[in-house]
């Protein structure tokens, strides 16, 4: 008997797996399917569809109704919103929208350097249209942001400072145009109370043909026209929902925001001479590719110290870090929930070193420091590559420290989407890492397309001391399967 | 259409095959558990092909055992950190003799007899699981063995049983 024939036997008496939950499996496959077709649905018909539905879930409801007619005429407003194009400052932030069926996600400090990035996948988003200082501009298929994405344009100049305002009113039919009451425009208080923000912060408007109707959007438009709202956020310009309609049908959202994230006012981006060229990152990435592991991240530009309290990150393009805003925010959300879980045990200061390449990919070391100075543990949250805690395809919160060492155990922080903190401790031997089941502990409350959790691992030594900590969000976002 | 009956049966038919066939070709069974129920999710998310499939088990295998390595490969290329206790040897994951001796054969060789030998596939049926040529098939296997021939000799030579 040979070593295949002896290895063939052996095969069998080979650990099994552990417990699972097929239906379980099911349902993350299914879900996964809807997302799938949604994102494949962009740009065609079903995504029409799409959009009507959004439209429905903005008015409450599907109440088709002609609409009574407000007595109160408008028109007396003052338009106030800036041209957001010419405002040259920093307003760091981060908006995600709904457009057909996509998700599309701007980030920028200013209207020299920003970018927009489709997602593509359950963490993943491609970039798609970008203002780098001064760079020649490239895109894989423009106009994602503001038109339909009807015509291709690669490779030409956009010089900085686009006007967005005027782009995006002319664009979505509002170039004629009534400031109104938000509640001229059906949902819109709801949207714009979603999003943290009050009616003194945004300003409506809509076509002078639908001035004074508040009725679903195409039984307000006179026969044989078209008519539009839109609603833009007052100190910036940016739109935050903008829909148009003929005669009775139903109308086409082209953009619809669903969070906004600002970072606090005054902090200063990193310096456009330290933000790397385009060339650099590409020819970066091309090293990386061909090597096949780097020994350093290119585009290093920020390391540092700073306050726990006062942490604002920066990615190596400029941009806020969605992961390390993010993580340290949620360290400190986490912080007060259980003080003694994490503040207690980390200084108050923290080592932070930011690299990535553009928006592409983004990693964040957290260094503890005990009194000394010394480090003794660090986090490392990485944006695109594998993280170091995950949920497993069966749902489990599957975790891999990146320091092996004698443990006594740890905790396991999960924060669920309606808010809720959950500790888990973990009493096993978690050096060459381990699992935990989600179900019984997390719960699945709410329905299937709100699943985002985020989650923590913080391992311990017998003293209790955080010898490593690491995070990571696990979603099961789908604005699809919510309709 | 939905079949979660039907999946739990071809679950249950298939997901400990697959687990161990995947722990023989990689040597980790954490993570083969992970790359089986990612292949599951999979099959579930296209259930009306996989369901029709004659021996769903060789697409299940690949698809696990593709996820596992090209987690692996990310996670290898992770860069270098910049704390000395960052650097964290290799997971060390002993299963089984054999399985260690298998597993110093290139992925494709072993990915070869697992699906040969430990899923009964043909020859012809591998090289389409696979998506090589039936010769390559052959050959692989051939060299495989040799190799692991060669191996277990000089082993026995440096124990002084040759």
């Amino acid at each position: 008997m040979d070593v295949v024939d002896r290895f063939v036997e052996v095969v069998p008496d080979l650990p099994g797996p552990p417990p699972g939950d097929p239906q379980v499996l099911f349902r993350r496959g299914r879900r996964r399917r809807r997302r799938r077709r949604t994102v494949l649905a962009s740009g065609s018909a079903l995504g029409v569809i799409a959009v009507v539905a959004s439209v429905v879930g903005l008015q409450g409801g599907t109440d088709r109704t002609v609409p009574e007619i407000a007595d109160r005429p408008s028109g007396d407003l003052v338009e106030q919103a800036p041209n957001a194009g010419a405002v040259d400052e920093h307003w760091p932030i981060e908006l995600i929208y709904a457009k057909d069926a996509r998700e599309l996600r701007f980030r920028g400090t200013s209207w020299a350097d920003w970018s927009v990035e489709l997602r593509v996948g359950e963490d993943t988003w491609r970039l798609v249209d970008r203002q780098h200082p001064g760079e020649e501009y490239e895109t894989e298929g423009a106009g994602a942001f503001l038109d339909d994405g009807s015509h291709e344009s690669e490779g030409f100049v956009r010089v900085p400072g686009p006007p967005l305002m005027g782009s995006w009113r002319s664009g979505t039919g509002l170039g004629d145009r009534t400031v109104v009451e938000l509640s001229a425009v059906p949902g819109g208080g709801e949207l714009v109370g979603a999003m943290g923000l009050s009616p003194e912060d945004v300003e409506a408007y809509v076509t002078p043909n639908v001035v004074g109707c508040d009725g679903p959007l195409g039984d307000c438009v006179p026969a044989g026209e078209t008519g539009a709202r839109g609603i833009a956020h007052l100190p910036t310009g940016f739109p935050l929902f903008a829909e148009e309609a003929g005669t009775g049908g139903g109308s086409y959202v082209y953009l619809e925001v669903r969070s906004i994230r600002w970072a606090d006012p005054g902090v200063a981006p990193v310096p456009a001479d330290q933000i790397p060229r385009m060339s650099d990152l590409a020819a970066a990435e091309d090293e990386r590719a061909t090597e096949g592991g780097a020994t350093g991240v290119p585009g290093t530009l920020v390391e540092g110290s700073f306050d726990l309290d006062d942490a604002h990150l920066w990615s190596a393009d400029g941009h806020p870090s969605e992961v390390a805003t993010r993580f340290v925010r949620e360290v400190l959300g986490w912080g007060d929930a259980a003080p003694i879980d994490l503040s207690g045990d980390l200084p108050g200061s923290a080592s932070v070193t930011v690299r990535g390449l553009g928006m592409r990919e983004v990693s964040v070391d957290l260094v503890a420091l005990d009194d000394a100075g010394d480090r003794y543990g660090i986090t490392r949250v990485d944006d695109r590559a594998d993280p170091e805690l995950r949920v497993a395809a069966n749902g489990d919160l599957v975790w891999r420290p990146s320091v092996p060492r004698e443990v006594a155990g740890g905790i396991a922080l999960v924060r669920t989407t309606d808010g809720r903190t959950v500790r888990l401790d973990l009493d096993q031997d978690t050096t060459a890492g381990g699992r935990v089941s989600l179900d019984g502990h997390v719960g699945s409350e709410g329905p299937a397309c709100e699943q985002v959790l985020t989650a923590l691992v913080a391992i311990l030594d017998g003293d209790g001391r955080v010898l490593d900590v690491t995070a990571a969000r696990w979603g099961e976002h789908d604005p699809a399967s919510c309709r | 259409m939905e079949d979660g009956d039907g999946f739990t049966a071809f679950y249950e038919r298939h997901r400990s095959t697959l687990h161990r066939a995947v722990t023989a070709t990689l040597g980790d069974p954490q993570l083969a558990a992970e790359a089986a129920d990612e292949a599951l999710v999979r099959a579930a998310e296209r259930w009306e092909q996989v369901a029709t499939m004659a021996r769903p088990e060789g697409w299940l295998y690949r698809v696990a055992v593709n996820w596992a390595t090209s987690w692996r490969r990310k996670w290898s290329r992770r860069p270098t950190l910049p704390v000395e206790a960052l650097d964290r040897p290799a997971s060390d994951h002993h299963v089984h003799e054999l399985v260690d001796e298998v597993g110093r054969l290139p992925l494709l060789q072993r990915q070869m007899l697992v699906l040969r030998f430990v899923l009964g596939y043909s020859v012809s049926e591998t090289a389409d699981a696979l998506g090589v040529a039936e010769g390559t098939v052959k050959s692989g296997v051939s060299r495989a063995r040799q190799q692991l021939r060669r191996d277990r000799d000089d082993v026995e030579v440096l124990d002084g049983r040759g």
